[in-house]
């Protein structure tokens, strides 16, 4: 038994800061998950803000213009985008190779592991939110205030958590082999139906009702009322956090039902 | 053969105490008590479904007991893990284990930066057999290395005690020994390592005791040398008109004699003896064919029951 570490106890960091650390540099040298939720918004906002037919046909029909309107759709895409897959992405694949497990026969706690997964998940919407609103800034000048700036962030931050534990949630239900088309597919559902790539107002009413319902469109509708400076609609907020709730105490549920299975 | 080992007394790392676990219907785990010291390195043979993963799932608390007890060094499993005493191998199924997008060094890293007491990443290196692939991507290595990466994982926390469930299973044969020659060397420092199997060349290999497995229960545990005198056994057949069953029976080591239709199959723990004898005595033979007992036969002679049927 050569060289145990001497004193190693002193310094040591909290397990949980340790599993944040590891997975940050895992997620951010992962080349497709960078793609698909940084460039992805970014592509979509500069190919589209301009688009004249937006700009002609609906310009101030919500109270700003498509530029910051689309933006703001943007802006919720990207944070959703980047909550979902990072908290949720590679946890089907872990499950399946046997290293969720591993972790279980180590102090890791599994609250520090969803916790680890979730802050990854939001960090990393704060960054998508932002690098988008720096692009509308710079392509668009949408001139807006710097408080409507700050909210607009914070808003997109905070209200990714939910997206954060729906990302843990199915890939605790999924398989290995389904977990990426299932969540590109509840994604794309959910954004779009939610009207974050096609505003509401182009929607038949019975999809604006379905709109009503989702989380998406509430985190879209406190980003435009923050853009336009109206006062902020409480249901947006309430909506957010009961799916927030929702979708955490389904997923504390399945991780029981997942450690109960029998092993081989 | 229930022969208890003696080093129980002093020492003991793991007990189980009256360990039950059932699915259902079904008792995957029937009453076991075993006590592991220090020092020993204890081989669970037994063949598939014996309850060799359901018992070890059960000593990591991955499975709660339906009834009886676990105790890593007085404390409940998950304690022991929490406090660093315990490290583990498992079976991986169809993955690697380990996260895609990593390092070897990092891995190690990280797990041992989990733990109070850790050994060092270098150490841990160094020991699992990994000089000069700590910068190497997860995915891009070998059978053999893979499960050197693992092991070193499990070794991270400096444990007290090491629970390997069948880990060389897919290797090939060099790396097959050059792991278990990496655990020897670990299990040199005074600690108690637990591993399942169900090749019999295994524990004969690496571990200083065997309990073998055999529907839920333990059937046999006693010291290798006890367990090898038994596995050792062959099966020597031959075509003879007409010897006694009386006089082959005492023939120099045999342990059972069969015969049907003019062939006589003996059991042999000593097959030179036996069949020098057989060539000396007046049984006028023929065909004679000399071969290992198998795995099957063992544990028939140590069950008193064909695990077969």
């Amino acid at each position: 038994m050569t060289a145990d570490a001497p004193g190693a106890g002193a310094r040591r960091r909290p397990p949980v800061v340790s599993f944040t650390f590891f997975e940050l540099r895992r997620v951010l040298r992962t080349a497709s998950f960078l793609i698909w939720t940084l460039a992805f918004p970014v592509v979509f906002y500069l190919a589209s803000y301009d688009n004249p037919t937006n700009n002609a046909g609906n310009a101030r029909s919500w109270g700003v213009p498509w530029p910051v309107y689309f933006m703001v759709s943007m802006c919720a895409w990207a944070a959703i985008a980047a909550a979902f897959n990072a908290g949720g992405g590679r946890l089907a694949a872990e499950r399946a190779s046997g290293w969720t497990r591993q972790l279980r026969l180590t102090p890791l706690p599994s609250w520090a592991y969803a916790v680890g997964k979730t802050l990854i998940g939001v960090g990393l919407a704060l960054a998508a939110t932002a690098v988008l609103a720096l692009v509308a800034e710079g392509a668009a000048r949408p001139d807006l205030p710097a408080a409507a700036w700050a909210e607009l962030i914070v808003a997109c931050w905070l209200g990714s958590l939910p997206f954060a534990a729906l990302g843990i949630l199915l890939g605790l239900v999924t398989s290995s082999s389904s977990a990426q088309a299932v969540m590109i597919a509840a994604m794309l559902v959910l954004n779009v139906l939610g009207g974050l790539l096609v505003p509401l107002k182009a929607f038949p009413p019975w999809m604006r009702d379905v709109a009503h319902v989702l989380p998406t469109y509430h985190l879209g509708d406190l980003g435009w009322n923050i853009v336009a400076r109206r006062a902020f609609d409480p249901a947006d907020v309430l909506v957010l956090a009961g799916y927030g709730v929702g979708f955490a105490v389904l997923a504390a549920w399945r991780y029981r039902a997942d450690q109960a299975r029998p092993l081989g | 053969m229930t022969t208890q080992a003696s080093t129980a007394e002093s020492g003991q790392v793991l007990a189980l105490r009256g360990l039950h676990r059932s699915y259902g219907k079904v008792e995957a785990v029937a009453g076991i008590d075993l006590q592991v010291a220090a020092g020993e390195t204890l081989a669970l043979l037994g063949p598939n479904g014996a309850g060799k993963s359901t018992t070890l799932a059960m000593v990591l608390g991955l499975l709660t007991p339906s009834s009886g007890q676990v105790r890593v060094l007085g404390r409940t499993p998950q304690h022991a893990i929490a406090d660093g005493l315990v490290g583990a191998l498992l079976q991986s199924g169809a993955g690697s284990g380990l996260p895609e997008g990593t390092r070897v060094g990092e891995l190690v890293e990280f797990v041992a930066s989990l733990y109070r007491r850790p050994l060092s990443p270098p150490a841990v290196i160094e020991q699992a057999g990994l000089v000069g692939l700590a910068g190497r991507k997860v995915g891009r290595l070998s059978g053999g290395e893979l499960q050197r990466v693992r092991f070193a994982l499990a070794i991270c926390a400096n444990p007290r005690l090491l629970v390997l469930d069948e880990p060389t299973v897919g290797l090939d044969v060099p790396a097959r020994r050059a792991f278990w020659h990496t655990v020897r060397a670990f299990a040199a420092g005074g600690r108690a390592v637990v591993f399942a199997t169900h090749y019999l060349a295994e524990a004969e290999e690496a571990a200083t005791r065997v309990a073998v497995m055999h529907r839920g229960r333990i059937a046999a545990d006693g010291p290798v040398r006890d367990i090898r005198r038994v596995v050792a056994a062959k099966r020597i057949r031959f075509r003879a008109s007409a010897a006694g069953e009386g006089m082959l029976g005492a023939l120099p080591a045999v342990q059972r004699v069969d015969s049907s239709d003019g062939v006589i199959t003996l059991e042999s723990t000593d097959a030179d003896a036996t069949v020098k004898a057989l060539y000396r005595s007046a049984v006028d033979f023929s065909d004679l064919e000399v071969t290992g007992a198998g795995l099957e036969e063992a544990f028939l002679a140590l069950t008193g029951e064909d695990i077969t049927r």
